[in-house]
């Protein structure tokens, strides 16, 4: 009997250790809001937050993530399939607000849609559901 | 022994003797006198759980061993049309077109008006694919997609419904209906297959287009080939190092313009036929993006790398693409949605294998490649550099 139990308390652990370890996997569901300084949502085309694994990014598998921004400014990043989140590791977020599909021109600031210029720069390795991205609108010129 | 043959000798069949003996002997039963009962209900319940868990083990491996046959299959199909693109260039000194059309008439409308459908660049190649009577077939002053009634046309039709066991992935499931779609212009029984060339990172289409952000603004992101001077316009996307193919509409390059180098550069990917007739991708006759092209699949689009699978990835002239970026949940599970809301066509390199797509090199070599190659938003990631055949080290700030 008390080889028994003991042997029971072995399994749970092992169970323990695999739905932990084993469960541990390498995506993680990332979604937020983006809008414009003012508070209002982008407008246009292609309304579109895109994650570029930075340069040093430790990403087990470096892939860029994109997020289609809808109506309220709400997004959900995905990298190939839709609900299948993004890889753990470093990345720069820019944003594509375009006029349209086909005619690519950007209605945002020029900084925002860089890896090199975005101020955004974040480490993502667990799920979030709330982050907030800040753009501006093209300056026309005067 | 003498004793017991006599019987058999005076009339009765040894067997016969046999059972008789028995009867006398032992209870008729089958499992000899130890087994006194039959197998109770638990017995037999256990040795068919038992032989159902074996079954249950090997199944899988069974399947496995079965796609993996499959796999090799598909592998081996692509390199046969990889060197027959080869052995083509060895006779033209250059690739063969993508896709041919009129140039007067269609240039401008190469996406949605596209009437009549000039020899691809399988078509061109079928002659190397030991085809020669499919290519003899063929009336080349119609149309392929001709739809009419006399011989000529009938023979076209005729000829693209043949189905050429070489141009198919036997892991695909959906390429033995044939297409049947956008009725009138693409006519019906068209042959499906599963490999299409690259054409490069560039939409394919005329009208309405313009550059990528970030990139020379006076170079648009889509190709129509040749303008009817036999040049190619200043803003046509055939002029971009970055993004420019080997086999695009009207215009091929020389494997000495593959200046990346001919291992590192995508010759043919693997695709998959449409689920359903009305479903124009994977066609081997049609020289088009999405039917025999693969057209826009890396950076600064949404169909970027293999078996990309957002709501609006591949856009295709087709009856069964949405207008919507709410694709039917069926294409969407089977990652094969599709757009037509688009000016332009874009399709990328798609499989049933698990976890990548067969893709053949310039220099004929094939590789699987996996879903996981690093892709990115902007331009400037290996999978960019795999499909322009001129961006040796070029890199956009």
């Amino acid at each position: 009997m008390k080889f028994q139990s003991r042997a029971w308390h072995w399994l749970t652990f092992a169970i323990l250790v695999c739905v932990v370890g084993c469960n541990r996997r390498d995506t993680v569901q990332v979604s937020g809001k983006v809008l414009f300084k003012d508070g209002s949502v982008p407008n246009g085309g292609v309304r579109e937050v895109q994650f570029l694994p930075a340069d040093d990014s430790t990403a087990k598998v470096r892939k860029g993530a994109a997020g289609n921004i809808g109506d309220d400014g709400a997004f959900v990043a995905f990298t190939r399939k839709p609900g299948d989140g993004v890889f753990r590791g470093k990345y720069d977020v820019v944003f594509n607000i375009w006029k349209s599909a086909m005619q690519p021109q950007s209605l945002i600031d020029p900084k925002y849609t860089r890896p090199t210029s975005t101020p955004y720069h974040i480490t993502i390795d667990h799920n979030v559901d709330d982050l907030k991205f800040e753009i501006e609108p093209l300056k026309t010129q005067k | 022994m003498q004793l017991r043959r006599q019987p058999s000798a005076s009339g009765f069949s040894f067997v016969g003797a046999a059972s008789r003996a028995a009867q006398r002997n032992r209870p008729p039963r089958l499992g000899g006198p130890t087994s006194l009962h039959g197998f109770t209900l638990v017995e037999l319940l256990v040795v068919i759980a038992i032989i159902g868990i074996l079954v249950a083990l090997l199944l899988p491996a069974i399947q496995a061993a079965r796609e993996a046959a499959r796999r090799a299959q598909c592998q081996s199909n692509i390199k046969n049309v990889a060197l027959a693109v080869l052995n083509y260039e060895n006779q033209k000194k250059r690739l063969p077109e993508g896709m041919t059309f009129d140039i007067k008439l269609y240039r401008d409308h190469v996406h949605d008006r596209l009437a009549a459908y000039g020899p691809n660049w399988i078509i061109k190649i079928l002659p190397q694919l030991e085809e020669q009577g499919t290519y003899d077939y063929f009336d080349f002053k119609l149309p392929i997609n001709a739809t009419g009634s006399t011989p000529g046309d009938l023979r076209n039709r005729e000829a693209r419904g043949k189905i050429i066991p070489v141009l198919l992935c036997p892991s695909d499931s959906f390429n033995k209906i044939p297409y049947t779609g956008k009725l009138p212009l693409h006519g019906d029984n068209w042959a499906r297959g599963n490999y299409a060339a690259n054409s490069g990172n560039l939409f394919i289409g005329g009208g309405g287009c313009s550059a990528r952000s970030g990139e020379d603004p006076k170079i648009y992101a889509c190709t129509a080939g040749p303008d009817e001077n036999g040049t190619l316009p200043a803003e046509d996307g055939w002029n971009s190092k970055l993004r420019r193919g080997v086999m695009g509409p009207n215009i091929s390059v020389k494997l000495s313009q593959i200046t990346d180098g001919t291992s590192k550069t995508i010759m043919v990917g693997e695709i998959r036929a449409g689920m359903t007739e009305k479903d124009a991708r994977g066609v081997w006759a049609m020289g088009h993006a999405g039917p025999s092209l693969l057209a826009m699949y890396g950076s600064g689009g949404d169909d970027n790398g293999p078996n990309a699978c957002g709501p609006t990835t591949d856009d295709v002239y087709s009856d069964i693409c949405t207008t919507t970026s709410a694709p039917p949940p069926q294409a969407q599970a089977e990652c094969m949605t599709c757009y037509s809301g688009g000016l332009a066509d874009q399709n990328t390199v798609r499989s049933a294998h698990e976890g990548g797509a067969m893709i053949a090199m310039c220099d004929g070599s094939v590789t699987f490649l996996i879903d996981d190659v690093e892709t990115r938003g902007i331009f400037g990631c290996v999978w960019d550099y795999m499909i322009g055949s001129e961006d040796a080290e070029q890199r956009l700030q």
